[in-house]
């Protein structure tokens, strides 16, 4: 008996220590940008930093030294918003509706395949989709442009809007999902078309996990660094109409950290600080509009006389959507297929880099796979745990799960650009002072928590909570129901989760470059050396304009590792489906 | 597939309408779309690279106008000018060769620079107040906008026994003949090189000491210092792969490093040349050329510095100001 409370208390630390970990990490990672930029905003001001639209930072500076430079960052502020609320518009309603279609609209069959390639579309690495928007957007849009060139405002919104897609639409699909049939059942035996109860009943019921989504997916948005810097033109003026040069804040530290000055150098860093309190203010926003429509309780509004039905527009919109989102995905995939493909050769795959030979990206999936489970073993458990903490172990609405859950939702609305510089200045400093696949690993573990705390949190809410009851009052003790009952029902969607996060690696640019290396290299001699992941070498084999053929044959192989991963994921959670409804069936008829 | 057709013969009328309305809206869409791509518009779009990048100094200083040049109009037009250091508004900037040379090939419009060794078939480069970017020209100093490729280490710390071998091998005439293989201009006036051509012979066994060599800096010279690199190991049989540790973050870092290096096993790149009273060691491995390109469709084939200056500075904004 004694060892059972043991073991009780004992996990019950560890599922809170690893909450504790998440909020530390934010802190540590908030603190840390915020006092090293503090010395450039008292020397700028922070009023001109953040309300001066001229941006000329002086070519040498040194602290000690007046500036003569202009630090202003309004324009890109500016240009942050614009770009991502066109790809809250573009992306947030495709997602919305195509989620709705999948879940309720849609055959199994086309959902099922429908499902694996949108989850691809989550593991196109971002420089992908900044040549996508650069050879095919572009071009399509100059046409029409006064400028005579597609860059600007449209085109990012439109390439950010796909970009946010697959969060978007997988996070909304699991919460419609998670939505008891009853609910629908109820609506229908009330004489509710199907559309009608779809929209009118099991939406508003999913509403949080879609705002999560949202949330999610504007993190991504004003986050995205790789593609934008393709696209947007990136002079540092305000967003001039559809079309014209602009530059967003990650844009503008991913463009000047390699050269900075002293006072340039904490003007960027203010300028991730903008992004944290960016991340903060649209966190705290969702936050009240969450509440508020808590408040004013349902109930009330289901009395109320429905004068326009729009369920019905909304049918037609779900499948105009899933059609538009069809075709774009075929057209991304297809693009990269057809300009890959034919340059995929053994040569390339499996042969050890030589300097100053053929390219070869052998190393680099070595390195991308060592990276994976590195983050894997870090940030799987860890957000497991938290996940587990939050559900299990918390009332709802309790401030320890307010605290816990608003620095999750800031860990992932962090760009992942301020984690990179976050892990050049810590973890390449404690590995050893240099880039090396362990200090990645750390960076890339920080920014995956997230990823793995809200989907498995998602599944963990979609258990039924007469699971629980039912084994606790089978005498079953609270660790027990956890591993035997709790998280057995939800490894499905848990296995989605951490799908998700290795899709998150192997798809990441901007942290690796500062953390783990950037540059094409022989296969990496262990956990402390450097290396670069397959997104990585098709970043660097991309930027020396040779290796265009080989950068797409890598950019193909990424998406048919992604197409691997997802199908080996979705076989085993139909496996571990089918074997716990199995059991439950069994368990039935010994009842009856 | 059978699902869509049962759904459509049983939907009738109603679904053939919906069908009829989103074919007509994509019609009437393209169609928008062609006509104003139709429209002639001769806007010049400039292409450009960050503050930073060695091909942009090259670029800045030999461009010029009434004897100014870029550079100097960056640092002295009005500061709370809208545009980046000089460059007129609106214009577009990439922080890579590839970035450059992309856009210039997927844009009919655009104009940009990119370093001579990497103009191919999707770009054309233009002559430069009447002379042609090649090797030739830029020897013979004809060619205006060109820049060396320097190699740099400490002042302060003695090189280690390994490091000091491989700057033996990169002043050599082996390292030549990889400049001219990596289509960089090969460099052999001492004076100009600010060091002389020597003969390398490769050890027959390691040195003493530490084999690390570190290779940090400008992202101009990556191909050619990973050919010098295969070159010396292939030399060297004792030499691993693994000693090399190579960082491409621009040359301003490959400076910052050589100066911070406390243990001599730095070599910096840079891909602009150091000044007379630079704190480092350093000699020209080779020239480069900037060149000025265009969309291989353009009619445009030639283009001086003075006008360069003012499509930069914006001044000119349209392709016919240019002919006539």
């Amino acid at each position: 008996m004694v060892s059972a409370k043991v073991k009780e208390t004992l996990s019950k630390v560890l599922f809170t220590a690893a909450a504790i970990i998440c909020i530390v990490a934010v802190v540590t990672i908030f603190v840390f940008i915020v006092a090293k930029s503090i010395p450039a905003l008292s020397k700028i001001g922070v009023f001109d930093f953040i309300f001066g639209d001229v941006w000329r930072p002086d070519k040498e500076d040194v602290y000690d030294q007046a500036i003569n430079g202009k630090y202003g960052i309004l324009p890109m502020i500016v240009g942050s918003i614009f770009s991502t609320v066109g790809a809250i518009i573009v992306g947030g309603v495709l997602g919305f509706f195509t989620a709705v279609f999948l879940a309720r609209f849609s055959s199994p069959k086309v959902k099922k395949i429908f499902g694996t390639v949108i989850n691809l579309l989550a593991g196109i690495p971002s420089v992908v989709y900044g040549f996508f928007g650069m050879y095919v957007m572009i071009p399509l849009f100059s046409g029409i442009s006064p400028t005579a060139d597609g860059s600007g405002l449209l085109v990012t919104s439109l390439v950010l809007g796909i970009m946010i897609l697959p969060t978007v639409v997988a996070l909304s699909k699991t919460s419609l999902e998670a939505v008891p049939q009853s609910y629908y059942e109820g609506a229908r035996a009330l004489g509710a078309r199907h559309e009608q109860a779809v929209f009118r009943t099991v939406v508003p019921a999913a509403k949080s996990g879609i705002t999560a989504s949202v949330i999610l997916g504007v993190g991504r948005a004003i986050g995205e660094t790789m593609a934008v810097i393709m696209i947007a033109g990136n002079s540092p003026e305000y967003p001039d109409g559809l079309f014209g040069s602009f530059r967003t804040l990650t844009a503008n530290i991913v463009l000047e950290m390699g050269y900075a000055g002293e006072v340039q150098m904490g003007a960027l860093l203010s300028t991730g600080v903008i992004l944290l309190i960016f991340i903060a203010i649209i966190n705290l926003l969702f936050g009240l509009v969450m509440s508020d429509r808590k408040q004013h309780g349902s109930g009330r509004r289901h009395l109320r006389e429905i004068k326009y039905d729009f369920s019905k527009a909304g049918k037609v919109l779900s499948w105009v959507t899933a059609g538009i989102v069809a075709v774009v995905l075929v057209l991304i995939i297809g693009f990269v297929f057809i300009k890959g493909i034919p340059h995929i050769t053994p040569q390339l795959l499996f042969s050890d880099y030589k300097y100053g030979g053929e390219p070869s990206i052998g190393p680099a999936i070595v390195a991308t796979l060592m990276l994976i489970v590195i983050s894997i073993l870090i940030a799987v458990p860890l957000g497991i745990a938290t996940a587990v903490y939050l559900n299990e172990y918390t009332r709802r609405g309790s401030r320890m799960v307010k605290i816990v859950r608003s620095a999750i939702d800031v860990l992932s609305g962090i760009p992942s650009i301020v984690y990179g510089l976050f892990g050049a200045l810590t973890f390449v400093v404690w590995f050893g002072n240099t880039t090396s696949i362990l200090a990645g690993g750390f960076t890339v573990s920080i920014m995956l928590l997230p990823v793995v705390v809200r989907s498995t949190e998602e599944s963990l809410k979609s258990v039924p909570d007469s699971f629980r009851e039912g084994s606790l009052a089978l005498g079953a003790g609270k660790v027990r129901t956890i591993f035997k009952v709790v998280l057995p029902s939800a490894l499905p969607g848990i296995f989605s989760a951490i799908i998700l996060a290795v899709g998150r690696v192997v798809s990441e640019t901007a942290p690796l470059i500062w953390t783990m290396g950037s540059v094409i290299q022989p296969m990496p001699t262990g956990f402390l050396g450097g290396g670069a992941t397959l997104a990585v070498a098709l970043y660097a084999l991309s930027n020396e304009y040779r290796y265009m053929n080989e950068a797409y044959a890598t950019a193909c192989v990424l998406m048919i590792i992604v197409l691997a991963l997802n199908t080996a994921a979705g076989i085993i959670a139909y496996r571990l489906q089918r074997k716990l409804q199995g059991e439950k069936n069994v368990k039935r008829k010994k009842r009856y | 597939m059978y699902t869509t057709m049962a759904v459509i013969l049983k939907g009738g009328k109603k679904v053939m309408k919906k069908i009829f309305a989103v074919i007509l809206a994509i019609t009437l869409l393209t169609g928008a779309f062609a006509f104003a791509a139709c429209q002639p518009n001769d806007t010049i779009v400039v292409v450009g690279r960050e503050a930073s990048s060695g091909t942009r100094e090259a670029f800045d200083k030999v461009v010029a106008k009434d004897g100014m040049t870029l550079e100097e109009y960056g640092n002295e037009t009005n500061p709370d000018d809208d545009a980046e250091s000089g460059y007129r508004e609106g214009a577009l900037y990439f922080t890579s060769t590839s970035g450059v040379a992309s856009k210039v090939a997927t844009g009919k419009n655009a104009i940009g620079y990119i370093s001579l060794g990497s103009v191919d078939s999707t770009v054309k480069a233009l002559k430069v107040n009447g002379t042609e970017p090649s090797t030739e020209t830029v020897l013979s100093g004809e060619y205006p906008i060109q820049r060396p490729f320097v190699i740099m280490t400490s002042k302060t710390t003695a090189l280690t026994a390994v490091a000091a071998d491989f700057l033996n091998f990169l002043k050599s005439s082996t390292a030549q003949q990889i400049v001219t293989n990596e289509k960089a201009v090969s460099l052999t006036d001492e004076q100009q090189r600010n060091a002389p051509v020597t003969e390398y012979t490769p050890l027959t066994s390691a040195p003493q000491g530490d084999l690390t060599i570190n290779v940090r800096g400008s992202t101009s010279m990556a191909d050619l210092m990973d050919a010098l690199v295969g070159k010396y190991i292939e030399l060297n049989s004792w030499m691993q792969q693994s000693n090399f540790k190579i960082d491409l973050q621009g040359s301003s870092t490959g400076r910052s490093a050589v100066d911070a290096d406390t243990v001599g096993n730095v070599i910096g790149m840079a891909s602009s040349a150091e000044k007379a009273d630079t704190p480092r060691n350093y000699f020209n491995i080779a020239l480069d050329a900037v060149a000025v390109v265009v969309n291989p469709n353009s009619s445009l084939t030639q283009i001086t510095l003075e006008q360069l200056f003012d499509i930069y500075t914006g001044n000119i904004t349209k392709f016919s100001q240019l002919v006539g």
